[in-house]
């Protein structure tokens, strides 16, 4: 098939570090490459995914501190794209601009298919962002939408049409992830520093039991002052914090771990830490949140347990009855690129038929 | 024969017309009348809370800067363009005065765009702008034309903002002080106002409004520290008949702008009350302003002092004058008859 793949265009595809939607872009674009479809990527200079990059601007937008509430770019992303199709040079745009795409299916023939990244709901983040609801409301019935878990569909304060939505899980990419058979006695916990992530939840299980923690995960400005407040002064010999981490130093991080700790406070629509450490053979304990209960199997690939720092240190303490290969042997099953890959494959067949 | 059935696309963020700030948006509710009184079939397509005599689709209830509590206009403009596209059909031609963001209605290809570009358009977007082939551009000065060309634009013609003199009552003599009218923020020159005022010993009145984070800290760390002063009053925004008033009896304008203005509509208002106007010589102002007969074109805060001091020699009825003869909705409406005749 000819695939259309917009991106955002604010890094490359993939990002040289932090960026999970650019992430997953590029593992589409690659595996579909590989499956012999021809590719063709809109996306920022410098993106070196597999298939024909096109790029409306000659540089990542963060380079030039255009701002991630301007969309002029994404318009002219979109434009050109559905420009191409109407000329009939793809059999499917798969957007991945979240609701700018909403309107552009009217303007092709071409079938569009639109993942929803973010999630369609309130969160305790973003209570404000009802906005985009109202817009969905007229939308839904004529969207090809693709949640990134059944938590995330069935959150989302719309019903979309079955026939036009979809749920596909993200994937890894397993060849980066290193099983390690034996873990370790440290927990780690990792993700953008924010409250809602769970870090001070961590943070008290370990201090609770005495054990060793380690905190990775990028903090943002907005989060600086936070991160001053409530993280730094647990600071210590056993809990530490090793900054922002690049792909290549995830194995090392996860793999020699007991377990991950992601005892999150809001929603999370899929949690791609969750599949990643698991990748490595690292058990996960987490909330009873999102899509948390999709992704662990309670009592063999990890434990679901409910917002309790008890029941957190009590899950940490019996975590060693976890069997790592098993841990790995259900990512590989459900969480893979490839499987990934194939999902959407299936979609766009579906759609384009 | 049929009406010519004509979308006018305002931007969302301010209705239309203005209740106190708003350029474009006054200009837009101006043009949106005479064409309804010149027996054209006219759509409005804005927010709610406007009002005109021409057929108004609502696209908001509320315009954005309105809405305080709302994070991200994006999901508006997109239910604007599908609204938009849902009533295509019944068009002979888009107006557009909102931007690029309703440029993705060219890909319809079946209905000619004007967009008049009513904001300066700086190089990096300009790139976006010229990449929409289908969509012809029209500026509103002459500079602004060669602006937008030298990078890259091309444009279907210049048509000057009009207002209709009648409703600006002339004043032929005017009360002690100056006035400043605009967005309160660096590009504006509201910053040099206060100062070139102090400096020169007179009153200035400071009118006009804040909009956004950034504009609020401008305010409160550079503009607000200046304001306390016997002599700088500071009045907040305007209805159309304050600013009339108060346009009206100032000595004369202080538009110190620190931007390549494209038009500059309260230049025209100004005059249009007898009220010259004192400006720095950038963008449109030396196409709007005659320089020492409706004022003066200054390269600095020195001249503007000097200017200030001078005031006296411009006849106010010069201004007024000039605006009749050069800046009318009836020659902005006749031009833009003519570019609509074009493309339809």
């Amino acid at each position: 098939m000819r695939i259309a793949q917009i991106a955002p265009l604010w890094i490359t595809i993939p990002p040289l570090k932090y960026g999970g939607i650019e992430r997953i872009i590029a593992m589409l674009c690659d595996g579909l490459t590989n499956r012999g479809h021809e590719v063709t990527l809109f996306a920022s200079p410098g993106s070196t995914a597999k298939g024909k990059l096109i790029s409306v601007f000659e540089k990542p937008l963060l380079d030039v501190n255009i701002a991630w509430s301007n969309p002029i770019w994404n318009l002219r992303n979109l434009s050109l794209a559905t420009e191409m199709a109407n000329e009939g040079k793809f059999d499917i745009i798969h957007s991945h601009l979240d609701l700018w795409t909403l309107f552009f299916h009217n303007l092709t023939k071409t079938p569009v298919i639109h993942t929803m990244h973010n999630p369609l709901y309130r969160t305790n983040a973003d209570a404000n962002k009802d906005d985009r609801l109202r817009l969905f409301k007229e939308e839904a019935k004529r969207t090809n939408i693709v949640f990134i878990s059944q938590s995330a569909k069935d959150q989302a304060m719309l019903e979309f049409p079955e026939k036009r939505s979809r749920i596909i899980y993200n994937g890894s990419d397993l060849s980066h992830f290193k099983f390690n058979l034996k873990g370790g006695d440290h927990f780690v916990w990792i993700a953008r520093m924010n409250k809602h992530k769970g870090v001070e939840n961590a943070i008290a299980a370990a201090e609770k039991l005495g054990v060793k923690l380690l905190l990775a995960g990028r903090v943002d400005p907005t989060q600086v002052e936070y991160f001053e407040t409530y993280i730094k002064p647990h600071l210590n010999k056993k809990i530490k914090y090793v900054g922002e981490l690049t792909e290549e130093q995830l194995s090392d991080f996860y793999g020699p771990a007991k377990a991950l700790l992601y005892p999150i406070e809001w929603e999370e629509p899929f949690g791609l830490v969750v599949t990643e450490s698991m990748a490595c053979g690292t058990p996960v304990i987490a909330y009873r949140r999102g899509s948390m209960p999709e992704l662990i199997e309670d009592g063999r690939t990890g434990f679901i347990i409910d917002s309790d720092i008890n029941l957190l240190t009590e899950a940490m303490e019996k975590v060693n009855q976890i069997d790592r290969a098993l841990v790995r042997q259900k990512v590989e099953e459900r969480f893979s690129k490839e499987i990934m890959v194939a999902n959407y494959e299936k979609a766009y067949y579906e759609l384009s038929l | 024969m049929k009406k010519i059935k004509i979308a006018q696309l305002a931007p969302l963020w301010i209705p239309v017309p203005p209740r106190t700030y708003g350029g474009i948006e006054l200009m837009l509710s101006l043009l949106t009348e005479e064409l309804v009184a010149r027996d054209y079939d006219i759509t409005l397509f804005a927010s709610g809370d406007s009002k005109t005599s021409a057929k108004l689709i609502s696209l908001t209830e509320k315009a954005i800067w309105l809405q305080k509590d709302l994070r991200s206009p994006h999901a508006y403009i997109n239910i604007a363009l599908e609204k938009i596209y849902h009533h295509r059909k019944s068009f002979n031609l888009f107006h557009n005065h909102f931007d690029f963001f309703m440029f993705p209605l060219c890909l319809l290809g079946t209905i000619p765009i004007l967009t008049t570009l009513h904001r300066p358009i700086d190089s990096v977007a300009a790139q976006a702008y010229r990449a929409y082939n289908k969509i012809n551009f029209c500026a509103i000065s002459e500079d602004q034309r060669q602006s937008v060309e030298e990078n890259g634009i091309s444009t279907i013609g210049v048509v000057y903002n009009g207002i209709a003199p009648e409703k600006y009552i002339f004043k032929e003599t005017a009360d002690d002080y100056f006035i400043y009218l605009g967005r309160i923020n660096k590009e504006k020159g509201i910053v040099d106002a206060i100062n070139v005022s102090k400096e020169a010993g007179v009153k200035l009145l400071v009118a006009g409004n804040i909009v956004g984070g950034d504009e609020w800290n401008y305010f409160l760390h550079e503009v607000q520290p200046l304001l306390n002063e016997e002599n700088i009053n500071f009045i907040g925004q305007l209805n159309f008949n304050e600013k009339v008033r108060l346009l009206g009896g100032a000595k004369a304008l202080l538009f110190p702008i620190d931007r390549r203005e494209p038009f500059g509509l309260v230049m025209i208002e100004a005059m249009a009350c007898g009220t010259p106007v004192i400006a720095y010589r950038r963008g449109s102002v030396s196409e709007v302003i005659k320089d020492k007969k409706t004022g003066f074109i200054v390269n600095s805060k020195e001249e503007m002092i000097e200017a200030i001091k001078k005031i006296g020699v411009i006849k106010r009825k010069d201004c007024r004058a000039h605006v009749e003869q050069n800046f009318t909705l009836k020659q902005m409406v006749d031009k833009y008859e003519e570019i609509y005749k074009k493309l339809i």
